[in-house]
């Protein structure tokens, strides 16, 4: 059908487990987007990654009904798990809080290659490598 | 229920920074976020968008009692994140409390299409007159929630084309909206097509619900597949695309294939700037124009089978 777009948006929650409160709701209600049926399509297909983050980029459009599609996790959600830091508390950016290494970094990046923006595995690995920086996770 | 008050954090940075952003909101409301990139919509035949190199918006939530803290936690780190773009802009915005399983539902109302049809979401009571066509729908993840331009015009050309026992394949069906209200006129016999799964199974509840589902045989695939999967389709009364012009002008050339000789395709999706276009390229395929109806920018073309020459 004739699918002009509202808007794109993209929620990170955790696999199987959306639900009606913040971000899912407020992020999807004011568009008038059946919310409990995202939650269900959502959970349904992400219940065998349990754990994990998995986003959902959503298309809304005009009509108010949408479509989804889910991407590769957070490279923060990632480079915790590679480094082995629960998640975290606010007080972990005072220091660096754990270290990865470069072939850490290349699998990540390979990871999260179909999302970012580059066929380049190093310019993915220069981004992966910045979000470390940003969350004290050191590159060694 | 969900009605606790809410903050909702939100982090304007530059599409580089996203991750990192992300990353600092979802470490202070340890819940999950939304990130709304800045878009154009494209002046083009399939409606596409591209996502700009603006500002992208990430949006965190706390609950209001944790209001202070959640201040104090955002600037400590924005001190320290190192941020590849723009310097962030934050900004925080206390939400109305209320339930979000029901607030969206505020959108809809009983819509009145056409001479006849009445599209009723599954909240909302409504009694039904003599002679009214009620459908059954709730929106979802299937474009035909009925608010639509073009599917009001399908819906009117429909009710205006279908008659008792008519047969009639819908191209790119969606929520089934308009499969479903060519059985409640009257058709016998309804294929609904879509490429994408998610709509041949929204199209098959929606069948259900609405008590259709004997006549609608809903089927992923495109048209050209009609053959294979109907046997000889070559006989079909109506056929509806409501999809775009990019499409629509792509399938000109299969419909008097799958038309009977008196048949009537219906067309739309695209806007009526578009429509000479469509005509034209109809005309080449053995299609003309019988009626057009417009509503805001969108158009909707009832073509007939040229009658063949003697």
């Amino acid at each position: 059908m004739a699918k002009k777009v509202r808007t794109v948006l993209t929620l990170q929650i955790q696999a199987g487990q959306a639900n009606p409160a913040p971000p899912v709701g407020t992020a999807l209600g004011p568009h008038g987007i059946n919310i409990m049926d995202f939650c269900k399509a959502y959970n349904e297909q992400t219940r065998e990654s349990a754990g994990q983050i998995i986003p959902a980029k959503i298309t809304i459009f005009e009509d108010r009904s949408f479509s989804f599609i889910l991407k590769t996790p957070p490279a923060s959600d990632l480079l915790r798990k590679a480094a082995g830091i629960e998640k975290g508390s606010p007080s972990q950016l005072q220091e660096k809080v754990g270290s990865v290494n470069d072939s850490q970094v290349r699998e990540i990046a390979e990871v999260k290659m179909p999302d970012l923006n580059t066929d380049d595995i190093e310019q993915a690995m220069r981004i992966v490598k910045g979000t470390a920086r940003s969350m004290g996770i050191e590159v060694q | 229920m969900i009605l606790e008050r809410w903050i909702e954090i939100t982090i304007l940075v530059s599409p580089e920074d996203v991750e990192a952003a992300s990353w600092m909101l979802s470490e202070i409301t340890g819940e999950g976020i939304a990130i709304e990139p800045q878009i154009q919509r494209l002046d083009s035949r399939d409606f596409g968008y591209v996502e700009l190199d603006e500002p992208v918006a990430v949006r965190g939530y706390v609950e209001s009692t944790s209001a202070t803290q959640t201040y104090s936690m955002v600037e400590s780190f924005l001190e320290k994140i190192e941020f590849a773009g723009m310097s962030p802009v934050t900004m925080f915005h206390e939400l109305d409390s209320g339930d979000w399983s029901e607030k969206w539902k505020c959108f809809y109302t009983i819509e009145h299409v056409g001479k006849r049809i009445v599209i009723q979401p599954s909240w909302l009571d409504y009694e039904a007159q003599v002679g009214d066509i009620v459908l059954n729908l709730d929106p979802g993840a299937a474009f035909g929630t009925g608010q639509h331009e073009t599917t009001q015009l399908c819906l009117s050309a429909i009710e205006d084309q279908v008659q008792a026992g008519s047969s009639m394949i819908d191209v790119g069906c969606g929520s089934g909206i308009l499969a479903i209200a060519a059985v409640k006129l009257g058709a016998a016999k309804v294929y609904a097509l879509d490429i994408d799964p998610e709509a041949i199974r929204v199209t098959e509840n929606n069948a259900l619900t609405n008590g259709v589902s004997e006549q609608i045989t809903a089927c992923v695939g495109a048209l050209r597949r009609a053959p294979l999967l109907m046997g000889d389709a070559r006989n079909m009364d109506l056929v509806v695309v409501n999809i775009s012009s990019a499409t629509v002008l792509d399938l000109l050339s299969m419909l008097s294939k799958v038309l009977s000789s008196n048949g009537r395709a219906i067309v739309s999706g695209f806007l009526e700037r578009d429509v000479y276009e469509v005509e034209e390229v109809a005309r080449r395929f053995g299609l003309s124009k019988l009626e057009m109806h417009t509503q805001g920018d969108w158009a909707c073309l009832v073509l007939t089978v040229n009658p063949a020459p003697v």
